[in-house]
């Protein structure tokens, strides 16, 4: 931990722990409110916080799939990216030239339909919570030179976008509260995991090379060995929402913007940490 | 594995009579598949590149294939930056059919032919599968340029093409099926199929599912592939004109055209 994480933890345990503290703080500076006000919001994770995070990431994998399968952004299909927060315009991309009628291009068209209506459908989950969704912020969908280059690049991006949706959601759960929501990100968490599941077999039919998101990823053939990505039980690997932000991020560590999202995501939760680790 | 017969090979290899495309810009060289057309291609598959000046005249190679024919070449840039002189089957001056080396990389390359007096450069999308079947027609579409082979019950076999008619107008020449004890095979060609996994190569004729007794390299002519299927069962008698699918780890190649009396 360093200093600074010590000292807004301890400033946390007290702010929730002793009011006194904050009369002993005197509210006197602007600074010190605005730190406390950091603190408050990294101890008061909601439920809603979470379900923006996951939109940011939806945003991201149905703008994704959405271009590179049909040349168009998610909002020229029709889905809402309005909301609070900045929006921005996504950039980069283009169709991928895929051989139709081929499995992997089927696919696809399932996948990002799937992934459109994971954005409508956490949209509405937040509005029936009271919170207006986040807009969608602005994304670089060539942050990595590569996924829309051929069907090969193609599978390397989405690879990697699923599994680390897949530990996304496994990383979030035990910090959801609510049954409904826990119930209805478990459901999220199995699509994106069928998804990965179809994108880690092609990649070992068409021979694609993948590329390791970071120490903790499970490349599938030909580049690994593993075609399901597990832990020593055999379940689903994870990634803290700081972790998952340092892939999106292009892994940068204690950023807030960066790779995907070049002025960050929008909501509560958008700093990221250092990558995962190998086991971790 | 049966062989086809080497005029026949000519004829879907060195042929640059394929149907009429436009090429407006020069300088550019576009490439497909030699059997579908289709923009995807494999490495070791065979194909066509179109373009302006591409070559004096038609020269046409056969094995060993050259990487200079008629002072036309074609370098390979793949995605691995490794650079290839692609073996040449035909150089004229709109067309060149030329190899994918084996060892070409998976991705979209670029490639660029030289000649004497010209240069003109392209992208090639490089994927594992790019399964596409020759037709009679040289555009991928319509009846395969394949061979029916027929084995009566006394073990006499027999060929026939699958198609017939003239250039422009090829059509499926009927298959007899209703032979008592005859065992009828099809034999056709193609490219981009070789390198399928150990899964099931699929086929199906009018829907109905035909064992696929042999799906690789046909062994006399670098690139060529060479699907064997059957025996097509008594269920097609009477079909009339139907379409045959194949299938490789999921990519579908160019459907073809057959007929069954």
């Amino acid at each position: 931990m360093t200093q600074a994480e010590h000292i807004l933890t301890n400033i946390d345990e007290k702010f929730k722990g002793r009011r006194g503290f904050i009369r002993q703080l005197g509210l006197a500076s602007a600074g010190v409110g605005a730190f406390l006000a950091k603190a408050q919001a990294q101890a008061t994770i909601t439920d809603a916080d979470i379900v923006q995070f996951a939109l940011n990431l939806e945003y991201l994998e149905a703008e994704f799939y959405t271009v590179a399968r049909l040349g168009k952004t998610i909002d020229q299909m029709g889905v809402a990216i309005t909301g609070s927060g900045t929006a921005g315009a996504t950039t980069g991309g283009q169709k991928v030239t895929f051989i139709e009628g081929s499995t992997l291009a089927l696919a696809t068209d399932q996948i990002g339909a799937d992934e459109r209506q994971h954005v409508t459908f956490l949209r509405t989950t937040l509005t029936s919570l009271g919170v207006t969704p986040i807009s969608k912020p602005a994304i670089n969908l060539n942050a990595l030179g590569t996924g829309f280059e051929s069907q090969e690049g193609y599978i390397n991006l989405a690879r990697s976008f699923e599994d680390v949706g897949v530990s996304a959601y496994a990383g979030a759960a035990p910090l959801i509260k609510n049954a409904t929501i826990l119930g209805a990100a478990a459901r999220i968490l199995a699509v994106e995991a069928y998804h990965a599941g179809i994108l880690r077999l092609h990649a070992a039919l068409y021979q694609a090379p993948t590329k390791p998101v970071d120490a903790l990823d499970q490349a599938p053939p030909p580049t690994g060995t593993r075609f399901v990505p597990v832990d020593s039980n055999a379940l689903a690997l994870i990634r803290t929402p700081g972790q998952v932000l340092n892939i999106v991020y292009g892994g940068a560590v204690n950023a807030t913007s960066g790779g995907f999202f070049p002025t960050g995501v929008n909501g509560a939760i958008n700093g990221s940490s250092a990558p995962a680790t190998a086991g971790s | 594995m049966f062989h086809i017969k080497r005029h026949v090979l000519s004829a879907l290899l060195l042929t640059s009579a394929f149907a009429p495309r436009a090429f407006s810009q020069t300088g550019t060289f576009t490439s497909m598949s030699m059997a579908s057309y289709g923009p995807l291609v494999s490495p070791d598959s065979i194909v066509a590149g179109f373009g302006t000046n591409l070559g004096v005249g038609n020269t046409a190679g056969s094995p060993p294939l050259q990487t200079t024919l008629a002072g036309s070449s074609v370098l390979i840039v793949d995605s691995a930056g490794t650079k290839f002189a692609a073996p040449l089957y035909l150089v004229s001056p709109s067309q060149i059919n030329y190899l994918i080396p084996a060892a070409a990389a998976i991705g979209k390359a670029t490639v660029t032919v030289t000649t004497a007096a010209s240069m003109s450069t392209g992208t090639l999308l490089i994927s594992n599968i790019a399964p596409a079947f020759a037709t009679a027609s040289a555009d991928g579409k319509g009846v395969p340029a394949a061979q029916v082979l027929r084995v009566t019950g006394a073990g006499v076999t027999s060929f026939q093409v699958t198609f017939m008619g003239t250039t422009g107008y090829f059509t499926p020449a009927p298959i007899n099926l209703t032979t008592p004890g005859d065992r009828v095979y099809l034999m056709l060609y193609g490219t981009g199929i070789r390198r399928h996994s150990l899964n099931p190569v699929i086929a199906t004729v009018g829907g109905v599912r035909v064992p696929v007794l042999y799906a690789g390299p046909q062994n006399q002519f670098p690139g060529l592939d060479q699907v064997n299927i059957g025996p097509l069962p008594q269920t097609l008698v009477g079909k009339g004109a139907v379409n045959l699918i194949l299938t490789v780890d999921g990519v579908p190649a160019n459907t073809v055209a057959l007929n069954f009396q």
